[in-house]
């Protein structure tokens, strides 16, 4: 198992950190209570790193991770307690629990049937394509679920058990399943090459959220999650909602200074098409995007179409990437949103893993075929801009711009050629990388992993290791990434692999620079 | 020896045909059975059949995969999956055996294209094998079966090219054909307990892993109720 050497406290990361890795339940000295402030560190997109990531830090080559023993239940990532009783059992009374009332039954009993071990899917991910180590071959990693369930939970498996008296989980197997599964960044660049169907960001899904019932979980996505939840602020940036106001006040005056327009941003609109949820992180760190989306509608005289609502404005859902029960919950505070403002879709912004679990969890938990409707807001800026309703300067945007597919809404072929056309129709220097849309590299940071600063050093060094090197490659000045996850990755690696002069931007950040309203209007 | 070749073209071959069909309609039934429950607990139940149907024949006809960093692997598999397909079922050797013994019979491979595709056939095999000893990523992956299965494999085929072709065998004629014989039919009944088991799943694996990201609404908090912490805080 690769593991990685820990920096005392990262220097991009979060301030003054003094946690130490959990092992065996041991807290750690320095441990602080999150519930309160400080959320807004523990979240996707963290201010330090933004402020620095183009700062003129001299590039720290990021060194290859070096291989560190394997602890008894020891991950990487800061746990925030464990389940003290008897581990092994746990685990499988909760595997038992969710083969019984969910859908992961067939699922896993099909892949443990089918798996070829052909080896087909380790070229594919850019973890293995950069350590060579067989450990974080996606079968393998899938496997270390599989022979669990085909041990202890098939006729076969029990008669074997029986026969040599013994049990096949042990907590070194959960440890390293628990290691090995934030490994993984959940892209299922790999799936896609599986000549058995064999979908690994699944089953990753699934170990995360078997795992996740005993208390293993990153310590940053639970913090987070928890404050979304049951926090008084009901988001995972812990924004208030006199904050959010006065934030989008602020935007508003900032556009009218550099733009000369007074832009609305609507707020708690009854009856309009789309109820808006961006990454709530945005509203502290991607000013440009939110600005680009306002005045996107703005100059397209449709800003009646759009509101963003004070009872719930955050589209972030970690579900996705660790819990069903949690996503299911995120999942019906957006639903139950837009219900009350009586929204006719639901509408996410530049955030890849928001849309998709948008996207899968609103029909699946708010009433299927009568579910809202979900839209990526690069769809609707396209459908304006192909409805002749936006003019964009040609000649704003003149450095080399290329764009980063978020696997999250990429992957399925869902939005690819979109913000490319968007994108094409005003930067006169394009260029995409390769390879590209469906079969992009992740960013290095998906599947949560984005948020646990505590692995930075790996997720910049290996898993982001591929992705710096397309956007050497590509010559660009801005990386368009409509994604707040990949934003604060790619910002990161390109620190950590010494791009300097490589922008990290959102979509909207450059249709905000390229916009020409209209007559008697702005500047 | 006589006997034991009668043994293995009377009774084992039935029994194989007989453990083969139970187990792939058991399996059937089951696939069908939990995709059924599946589809009926899913929140969402709208399927993109037609994307899915897509998906499935991509890879079944892996012209896709011609593209990837792994081009020998799938020539190679590609044509021993042609060769066991096509072989077993119309060489006129099996043919007229299964004539004789349930009285159906259908058109056959002539003699030369069933040596070609043997030889081709066994080639693949070789080259799999060959990735599975030296590719670092197969090699860690495989287990016995892994290996265990490929050799099975390349003994069907090559004992059935010197039944085929007894004269060029140094072994006598009764070894091969035992060996044949028993061979294949060891492939028949592993078929339904092994990962051969992919030739009876292949068609559902695309649909298990749409229907698999369809959640149950209301599972999470089942899962938390039969756990105990049903009410608990996050
Ligand atoms: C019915 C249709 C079948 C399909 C669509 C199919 C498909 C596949 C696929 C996609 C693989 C993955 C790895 C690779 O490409 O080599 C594979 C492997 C394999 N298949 Fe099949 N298969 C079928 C039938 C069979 C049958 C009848 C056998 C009989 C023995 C068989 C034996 C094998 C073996 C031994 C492997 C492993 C190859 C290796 O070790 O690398 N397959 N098959
Ligand atoms: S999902 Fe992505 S990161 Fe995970 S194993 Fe597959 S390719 Fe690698
Ligand atoms: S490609 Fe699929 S079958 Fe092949 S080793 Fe990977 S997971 Fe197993
Ligand atoms: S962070 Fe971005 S690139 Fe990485 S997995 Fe998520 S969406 Fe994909």
């Amino acid at each position: 198992m690769t593991g990685f050497v820990r920096l005392p406290a990262a220097p991009g990361g979060v301030a003054g950190r003094s946690d130490v890795p959990l092992l065996e339940g041991d807290p750690g000295p320095g441990r602080r209570d999150d519930e309160g402030g400080g959320m807004a560190e523990k979240t996707a997109v963290n201010p330090g790193a933004t402020a620095q990531s183009q700062g003129a830090r001299a590039p720290r080559p990021p060194e290859a991770p070096k291989l560190l023993p394997h602890k008894l239940l020891g991950t990487s990532y800061f746990l925030e307690r464990l389940y003290p009783g008897d581990r092994v059992k746990r685990f499988l009374e909760i595997f038992g629990a969710v083969l019984k009332y969910t859908n992961y039954g067939h699922l896993v009993d099909t892949y443990a049937r089918v798996g070829a071990k052909c080896a087909n899917c380790a070229c594919a991910c850019q973890i293995y394509l950069a350590t060579k180590d067989p450990h974080d071959v996606p079968c393998y990693r899938t496997n270390l679920l599989l022979e669990i369930y085909r041990r202890h939970f098939t006729f076969r498996g029990m008669v074997q058990s029986k026969v040599t008296s013994s049990v096949y989980l042990t907590e070194e197997k959960i440890s390293e399943l628990a290691e090995s599964v934030y490994h993984c960044t959940g892209c299922r660049r790999c799936s896609f090459e599986c000549p058995m169907g064999i979908d690994h960001g699944l089953v990753t899904h699934l170990s995360r959220y078997i795992l996740s019932e005993m208390d293993i979980a990153p310590k940053a996505l639970v913090v987070a999650t928890r404050e979304q939840l049951e926090g008084k602020t009901g988001n995972t940036s812990a924004i208030p909602v006199a904050a959010l106001l006065d934030t989008l006040d602020f935007l508003a005056d900032d556009i009218k200074d550099e733009k000369g327009v007074r832009v609305e941003f609507p707020v708690d609109k009854e009856g309009r098409e789309f109820v808006f949820f961006p990454a709530v992180s945005d509203y502290l760190l991607e000013a440009d995007t939110l600005k680009g989306i306002a005045l996107t509608f703005h100059a397209a005289g449709e800003a009646d179409r759009w509101t963003i609502g004070t009872g719930y404005y955050d589209g972030i859902n970690y579900g996705l990437f660790y819990s069903d029960w949690c996503a299911e919950r995120i999942i019906n505070k957006e639903i139950a949103e837009a219900h009350r403002l009586k929204g006719q879709k639901i509408l996410i912004g530049e955030c890849g893993h928001a849309s998709r679990s948008a996207k899968l969890f609103v029909p699946s938990f708010g009433g299927g075929k009568d579910a809202l409707p979900v839209l990526n807001i690069m769809e609707v800026t396209l459908d304006m801009l192909r409805r002749g309703k936006l003019k964009l300067d040609p000649n704003v945007i003149t450095e080399r711009v290329t764009y980063h597919d978020p696997c999250n809404i990429a992957r399925t072929g869902w939005i690819v050629d979109q913000p490319r056309e968007i994108l094409r129709s005003f930067c006169k220097n394009y260029v995409d990388m390769e390879p590209k849309g469906e079969k992009n590299y992740c960013c290095g940071g998906g599947g949560g992993t984005v948020s646990v600063d505590e692995i930075r050093r790996y997720r910049t060094g290996v898993t982001g290791k591929l992705k710096a090197e397309q956007i050497r490659r590509t010559g660009a000045t801005y990386v368009v990434a409509p994604c707040a996850n990949c934003k604060k990755q790619l910002r990161e690696v390109c620190e950590d692999h010494g791009l300097e002069g490589v922008q990290v931007v959102g979509l909207h950040d450059l249709l905000y620079k390229a916009i020409v309203l209209g007559e008697g209007e702005g500047r | 020896m006589n006997t034991w070749v009668a043994w293995a073209r009377g009774p084992f071959l039935y029994l194989a045909f007989s453990v083969l069909a139970v187990g792939a309609l058991r399996q059937w039934a089951l696939a069908i059975g939990e995709l059924a429950r599946a589809h009926r607990m899913a929140g969402d139940q709208k399927v993109p059949w037609r994307w899915m149907f897509k998906k499935s024949l991509g890879w079944i006809v892996p012209v896709n995969a011609l593209r990837g960093t792994r081009i020998p692997f799938t020539i190679a598999s590609a044509v021993f999956h042609v060769g066991m397909l096509l072989v077993p079922l119309f060489l006129a050797g099996h043919v007229a055996l299964i004539e004789k013994g349930i009285g159906i019979g259908w058109p056959t491979l002539p003699a030369v294209a069933a040596d070609i595709l043997t030889l081709a056939a066994l080639a693949g095999l070789v080259v799999l094998l060959l990735y599975r000893l030296f590719e670092r990523a197969a090699r860690f992956l495989s287990g016995p079966q892994d290996y265990l299965l490929l050799v099975l494999c390349i003994t069907a085929f090559l004992t059935g090219y010197f039944v085929a072709h007894p004269e060029q065998s140094a072994l006598p004629f009764t070894v091969i054909y035992l060996a044949h014989l028993l061979s294949a039919e060891l492939i028949l009944v592993l078929i339904p307990f092994s990962k051969l088991a992919h030739a009876l799943l292949f068609a559902s694996t695309r649909i298990v892993w749409e229907l698999g990201w369809h959640f149950v609404p209301g599972g999470g908090d089942k899962v938390r109720a039969a756990l105990g912490k049903a009410g608990e805080p996050v």
